[in-house]
This record gives C-alpha cells, structure tokens and sequence, in this order.
C-alpha cells in the first residue's frame, strides 16, 4: 500500500496528525481523504502507529547524573572574547564571496578579450611579416630584418646591453612596457627585433615599399587590425605605428590591462579573505555549540 | 529559584546550581538517550557525558529553551557513539542488569494495579517499539522520539536538532512510515489492547 502513497502524501498525513497543515492544505487533504479509501486507511495506520508511540512510558534513569568538582574541574570552560565576532566573520565572507564573483565576471568580460585580442595581434603582425618576408629577402638590405627578426645569442645581448639608446626607445614607445617584463627579455620573442638596432626601423619600413608595391596594404591591414585588438606589442613590433596605437587605443582598456595586475592581487585577496573568514566562523560555530 | 537564575549561576561556576537543573532534566535527557542508543548502560554512559559536557560549554548558552538545549547535546552525544560504534546496538529482547542478565521486568515497568499479563505486554510492546526505532537511520529515530515519545512539537524538535521545520515534517513523516512498515510485522504479536487502539481525532 504504502507504494501507491506518494511521499508527499505520508507528509500531509503525518503534518495532519499533528496539526501543522495550513487552512488550504487541510482543506485540500480532507477532500482526497473523502474520495480515496485507501488514504483514509493508511491515515488509519498511522494514526495508530502515532498512537502506539505516545503511549510509551517514560524510562526511569537507573541513578542521578549530579557532577562532582572531580568530574568537570573548578569552573566552566571560559570561551575566547573574539567568538563574538562570528557573526561578523560570516558577514564578511558572504561579501568577499560575492565581491569575488562581480570582480571575476568584470575579468572576464573586460580583460579576456583583450588577451584574445592580443593573440590575434600577435598572429596577424607575425602573417604579416611572413608575407613580406620572401620579398624582402630579394632585397640584399632586407636581410637586416632577418637578422633582427632572428638575431644570434651573442647580437642579442649586444643589442639589449650595447645599445642603451634602443632599449630606452623601446621602453619609451612600448606602452605598457613596464608591466610586461618577461616579454622584453625573452630571447626567442620577435618583439625584441624591433629595438634591435635602427637599421632594421628604416630598412623595415623602407623594403616593403621598394619592392613589392601589394606587401604594404596587407601589412598595414594586419597592422591596423593588431592595433586595434591589442596594441602593444604592435607597437613594439612596429614602432613607426606608435602614433596610431596610441591614439585608437580605448582608455578603458588601457586602464584595464595596466591594472590587470592589481586585478589579480585583488581577486586572490578575496579569495583568501573568503575562506579564511568562512573557516574561522565555521571552527567558532562548532566550538560553541556543545 | 527559576531556571533563568540556575542557568546564570552555574555559568558563574555554581555547581550546585547546576545539579539542581541536572535533577530537573536527567529523565528527559535519559529517555532520549535510551531510545536512541537502544540500551540502558550506553544511554547511562551518554547522559553522564551530555551533562559533564553542558556544564563545561553552559557559558555558550545564549537563552532560549535550555530542555532543547540540553537535548541537542545528547543527541550530539548519541551520533558520535552511534559513529564511533560502526554498527548499530544490539537490541536485548530483555533488559540487562549490570551482570548482563535479562530483567524480565525493569523495576520502572512494574505497575503494581496491573497483571502480570498486562505488564507483560506492555513490556512486548515496549520492546518492539525500540526494535523498530533501531531500524531507522539515526536522524530519523532522533526525531520520531523526540515528537512522539518525548512530545515535543514541531518548532522545538527543530530547535534541538538545529534544523528547519520543514525538515522535521519530512523526516518525521518518514519515520512513521518505516515505523508502520517495521510495527506491522509486529502486530500480532501486540496486546490486543494496542491493537485497538481508538481513533481519535488528531
């Protein structure tokens, strides 16, 4: 029987025994019940069954349970001052929590496309480059970017260390130079090329024109389309671009990728002050309660 | 001396205050021990440690009703031993004495207006019933005696086991139809007295 008797019938029969349907859940049970017999028997049974229950006596404890000093020590346990602030430490998680999230959906949505966009760049700047390259190697002077482009360790090193006046160019016409470090001395990036030497600026910019009329549309399209995605390291790699960037450059976003760093610590230190503070209230929760 | 006051001074230390309120209580913490251990020596043994227990932690009583209070402290107790335990009690067919002899009539079941045979039913009908409620999962038989054997009502049960209402009408519920189920194949077996039991009105 009492698999043809939904949960939510035993509930309703049960509340009904003790009196705890509302005015409209009564109403609506005692109608079923005076069309459904065999609701009507299984309210019989646990009527009973309640019945039965009830009628139990009490036991009697074989002994008293008084405490001596020996069984509990001199006084009660004395609870730290700061579980007071339980309550606060679980305000300050559920705000963390939800801070967290809005700072994390606004990541999402502000900075994430602009790294996709920074991988286009980077794709479309180095297409662009491998097409010119072919025509600029049957430019003898061309050859200066190839060795930009890819320069031996020991070029490298004299082009970062011996030149200082390249290097401060780039760092002055990167703009956001300062914040990404590993990218400038990285050996294996062609974005260091660009400082490599002024040579390769002027040879850059003049082989294209000199040889293959077409190259320079496909270029500029690419690099317009870098500079609108994600134009730093366009920048870095073309400086003559600097002006361009500069000035399509959304301040947003600017904004946002020069702080995207303390959107990092930002987001850690709510993750961290989340937990801690959730933890600790749990831990004072459990302590207080016997 | 009201039971505010007791409460207040035994959070100041006063043990005596406390044993006063140990008194009070002891019966209604022992039954929810027993029913829910099943057996009197490991309800003795959760009792004692309930009642060392909230005298230790009285200070983080913040008001409200302290007969809840300390059942949710046996209760609390009865889970951690039901856990460390691993396996459910062994339910006696009679009551032990400290020999480990069976009692064939507890000193607290005897009824001196009654029969032997009456007093003997009751006790089959006491034993069925706890052979039952051992079947249920541990926060079903928590809350199925605390409202039908201890009397509680709905908000009280939930405040001792620190749960919602709507909880305590859903595990209720179920409890009673697993307590059906469980005292139909016992039915014949009960006294014909239980049998017929009236159907009154809820």
């Amino acid at each position: 029987m009492s698999n043809k008797i939904s949960k939510n019938d035993w509930e309703a029969l049960s509340a009904y025994l003790d009196g705890q349907l509302s005015a409209k859940e009564l109403d609506r049970l005692q109608k079923r019940l005076s069309t459904n017999a065999e609701l009507r028997e299984t309210l019989l049974e646990l009527r009973k069954t309640r019945q039965l229950m009830r009628s139990q006596p009490r036991v009697k404890p074989p002994r008293n349970f008084i405490l001596s000093r020996d069984m509990v020590g001199s006084r009660p346990e004395i609870l730290p001052g700061w579980f007071r602030f339980t309550p606060a430490l679980q305000f300050t998680s559920v705000i963390a929590s939800v801070l967290l999230v809005l700072v994390f959906m606004g990541d999402l949505l502000a900075l994430r496309p602009a790294s996709m966009g920074r991988t286009i760049a980077l794709d479309n700047a180095l297409q662009a480059m491998e097409m010119a390259e072919p025509l600029v190697e049957m430019d003898t002077e061309g050859m200066a970017i190839e060795e930009a482009l890819e320069p031996p360790p020991a070029m490298m090193e004299k082009s970062i260390l011996g030149t200082p006046g390249a290097a401060e160019k780039l760092e002055s016409e990167s703009v956001f130079g300062q914040t990404q470090p590993a990218e400038k001395t990285s050996p294996a990036s062609p974005i260091l090329a660009a400082p490599a030497g002024e040579e390769m600026e002027s040879e850059a910019a003049r082989a294209p024109d000199a040889v293959a009329p077409e190259a320079p549309a496909e270029a500029e399209l690419a690099q317009t389309q870098s500079i609108e995605a994600f134009p730093t390291e366009a920048v870095v790699m073309l400086p003559h671009l600097e002006s361009a960037a500069t000035e399509e450059l959304p301040w947003l976003e600017s904004l946002l990728l020069a702080n995207q760093y303390w959107w990092r610590v930002l987001e850690i230190f709510l993750v961290l002050l989340a937990l801690v503070s959730g933890l600790l209230a749990v831990y004072l929760r459990r302590v207080t309660t016997p | 001396m009201d039971e505010k006051a007791l409460i207040s001074e035994a959070q100041r230390g006063e043990l005596d205050s406390f044993n006063r309120l140990v008194l009070e209580y002891q019966e209604i913490v022992y039954n929810q021990a027993y029913r829910m251990m099943g057996e009197g020596p490991a309800a003795d043994d959760a009792t004692q440690d309930a009642f060392i227990s909230a005298y230790r932690k009285i200070r983080s009583f913040r008001g409200g009703s302290f007969r809840a209070w300390l059942l949710r402290i046996v209760t609390n107790a009865c889970y951690d031993e039901l856990r460390r335990r691993q396996r459910r009690p062994t339910t006696a067919l009679e009551p032990l004495d400290n020999n480990d002899e069976e009692i064939e009539s507890p000193h607290w079941m005897v009824d001196p207006n009654e029969s032997p045979e009456q007093t003997a039913e009751r006790i089959e009908l006491f034993h069925a019933i706890q052979a039952c409620l051992d079947e249920l999962p541990d926060d079903f038989r928590a809350i199925a005696i605390l409202v039908d054997i201890q009397g509680f009502n709905y908000q009280e049960a939930a405040n001792v086991i620190g749960k919602p209402i709507g909880t305590v009408k859903s595990r209720l519920s179920r409890a009673r139809m697993q307590l059906r189920n469980c005292l139909q194949s016992f039915w014949e077996l009960l006294p014909s007295a239980f049998r017929l039991v009236n159907e009154g009105s809820p």
